[in-house]
């Protein structure tokens, strides 16, 4: 079944299939435009359709008889190709130049499966249709379903094939490489003719023609040469937007639902965190990034495909407010994090230790060989499993200090510092810090690492320590405090040997007295 | 310079005198000289006829009429005008001389060729 336009040639009322009244209006269509310089071209069309009526009249053979393909064939045959219409010899080298309908991309709507963008590509790019959808369903598996967003975004912005003239645009001449090369070196060659066509005998005249058709046919050279660039850039923004736009939604998606469903650790796989649960903030971050990544797919859809569609006024708005929404919160957010550090709070523990009269004090740093097998302090915080299989955040921020105690007892002052949104909060996490130091006969062993919650691993948290040395004794300072000491004017060279801790100041004992202590000591 | 241009001047300007002496005969309309001319292989298909016959009526050499026809659309009839009259006398003057010059030209080269 075929559906039928009524149509008027020159007065008379003709019945014709709808595929052959497509041919029927192309081949009028391109007639129109190869006489378009002509004066009465509307004269000379009417004198045609008069003929081509003529001609279906005497092939009908009864008056209700539906004109078809093959009578708008014959007729053609009769009347000759488009080209045939064209007498003029002056225009006889602008062969080039009569309307080539350059193809369009619209959605086909009579073949499609979802949105008819398949079929729309197949017709704009010569893929078969089949390898397309192929393409399609491939890149979605692989991709986790993110193509599915450009086909979407595609199946917005291109207009659907409804009208003849839509239709035709969509199987019109296609726009490849070799096209656009042919377009360059024809207007190339058109300019060329021109200039050389100079008559020298009438030079003034013909100068000054020359001089505006060889301009007429540099623009058209810049004209295919733009139309060259502004698809090159087109294919590649659409590559770049494409292949952002892809990641980004993996990332919401992979990121996102691991996060919701709480599959992941995510203390130790976060990057900075906002204090709001980690779904939103990838949320926030995905649109951030995409809408204006979105923006360059749209734009470079638009070098590409002339005659896209508006994703229209609402869209636009709703995507710029949510960007702009995305990126107060963000912010907002950041600086709500910042404000969040601002106090800061510490807790004391002062401990007196027994310590035998007269013996020598060693101190050393202690490192715990389940968390780290180094006695250097690293700048790393990292989340182990204690004794007991409970993670913990382990943290090197120790730092000792020395100081003559004003009696005869040794004392060891532990600050715990930590930061808070409010003073006591700051208190409380402070005071979850767990440090530890022991007295052995006479050798203090101070841990080189505090323990806490894993949720502050950003906090900065820190321990100092405070040793205070009764008076009148030899110290020897064991040289792993290298790294966790603050002593100022303390000599590298002090460590591993006996010293004399008065008033706040070391002196190394003399050699006599240092070979004593080490016969005291053995 | 293409071959299709140099047949399409020549062509043109053979067609123009062409349709003129087939209206001297007798007023005609589009598909009698059309019949004319395609039994003289002068012409293959119709199409270039319809702009040549505007120019010739808008350089005022013809003019036309309406004429009903049985069944189709009404006719346009040509004719010549009195200008196109003494145009076509001209141009069979110039026929003339060109055709002999031509013969002549052409089979002197074909007797220096052998």
């Amino acid at each position: 079944m075929n559906k039928t336009i009524n149509i008027n040639l020159a007065n008379v009322f003709f019945h014709i299939d709808e595929n052959a009244f497509i041919k029927l209006d192309r081949y009028l269509k391109t007639i129109e435009s190869y006489l378009a310089k002509e004066e009465s071209k509307d004269e000379i069309l009417q004198d045609i359709e008069a003929r081509i009526a003529e001609l279906f009249t005497e092939s009908m053979t009864h008056e209700k008889q539906v004109i078809n393909l093959s009578q708008v064939n014959e007729m053609i045959a009769i009347m000759g190709e488009p080209e045939a219409y064209k007498i003029d010899d002056e225009d006889s080298t602008s062969t080039s130049s009569r309307a080539r309908t350059s193809r369009k991309l619209y959605r086909d709507i009579e073949n499609n499966y979802i949105g008819g963008v398949s079929a729309g590509l197949h017709h704009y790019l010569g893929l078969n249709l089949i390898v397309i959808r192929l393409i399609w369903i491939v890149s979605a598996l692989f991709s986790f379903g993110a193509t599915v967003a450009i086909y979407v975004i595609l199946w917005a912005v291109t207009p659907a094939a409804r009208t003849t003239a839509q239709k035709l645009d969509m199987q019109g001449e296609p726009v490849n490489l070799s096209n656009i090369e042919r377009k360059v070196k024809e207007s190339y060659s058109k300019f060329a003719d021109k200039v050389g066509d100079i008559d020298y005998d009438k030079y003034g005249q013909q100068t000054k023609s020359g001089v505006t058709k060889f301009f007429d046919g540099l623009g058209e050279v810049l004209k295919a040469l733009g139309v060259f660039i502004s698809k090159f850039l087109g294919v590649i923004l659409l590559i770049i937007s494409g292949v952002v736009l892809v990641g980004s939604l993996i990332f919401l998606f992979s990121f996102g639902t691991i996060s919701i469903f709480e599959l992941g650790d995510f203390t130790t796989m976060e990057i900075f965190s906002l204090g709001v649960p980690y779904w939103i903030q990838v949320v926030l971050f995905f649109l951030v990034g995409a809408i204006p990544f979105f923006y360059l797919l749209i734009l470079s859809l638009k070098l590409l495909f002339s005659n896209l569609k508006s994703i229209g006024k609402i869209s636009h708005i709703t995507l710029v407010g949510i960007w702009i929404l995305c990126v107060i919160v963000i912010t907002t957010l950041s600086i709500k994090k910042e404000l969040e550090v601002s106090y800061d709070a510490e807790v004391v523990e002062v401990k007196s230790l027994a310590l035998a009269s007269e013996d020598t004090l060693r101190i050393k740093m202690d490192a715990n060989l389940l968390f780290s097998d180094e006695l250097r302090q690293s700048k790393l915080q990292k989340i182990v499993q204690d004794e007991s299989n409970t993670s913990r955040l382990y943290s090197p921020n120790v730092y000792v200090n020395f100081r003559t105690s004003n009696d005869e007892e040794l004392k060891v002052r532990v600050t715990k510092k930590s930061f808070g949104s409010s003073e006591s909060q700051a208190r409380e996490r402070a005071s979850l810090i767990d440090y530890d130091f022991e007295l052995q006969n006479s050798n203090l062993e101070l841990d080189t690492y505090l323990l806490t919650q894993p949720e502050f691993l950003k906090e900065d948290m820190k321990v100092e320590v405070t040793v205070y040395i009764p008076k009148d004794r030899i110290v020897y300072l064991d040289k792993s405090l290298l790294d966790f000491s603050r002593v100022r004017n303390f000599k590298r060279s002090y460590y591993n040997t006996y010293l004399d801790y008065k008033e706040n100041t070391w002196k190394p004992l003399d050699s006599s007295m240092k070979t004593d202590s080490l016969t005291l000591q053995n | 310079m293409k071959i299709e241009n140099t047949k399409a001047q020549m062509r043109k300007g053979v067609l123009e005198y062409c349709i003129l002496s087939v209206l001297s005969h007798d007023d005609a309309y589009v598909a009698e000289i059309l019949d004319t001319l395609k039994s003289a292989k002068l012409l293959v298909v119709e199409g270039t006829i319809y702009p040549l016959l505007t120019r010739l009526k808008n350089a005022n050499l013809l003019s036309y009429r309406w004429e009903e026809s049985t069944g189709g659309p009404p006719r346009k009839y040509y004719g010549l005008t009195e200008d196109g009259k003494d145009f076509l006398s001209e141009l069979s003057e110039t026929w003339t001389e060109l055709s002999f010059a031509v013969t002549k030209i052409t089979s002197k080269k074909q007797t220096n060729d052998e």
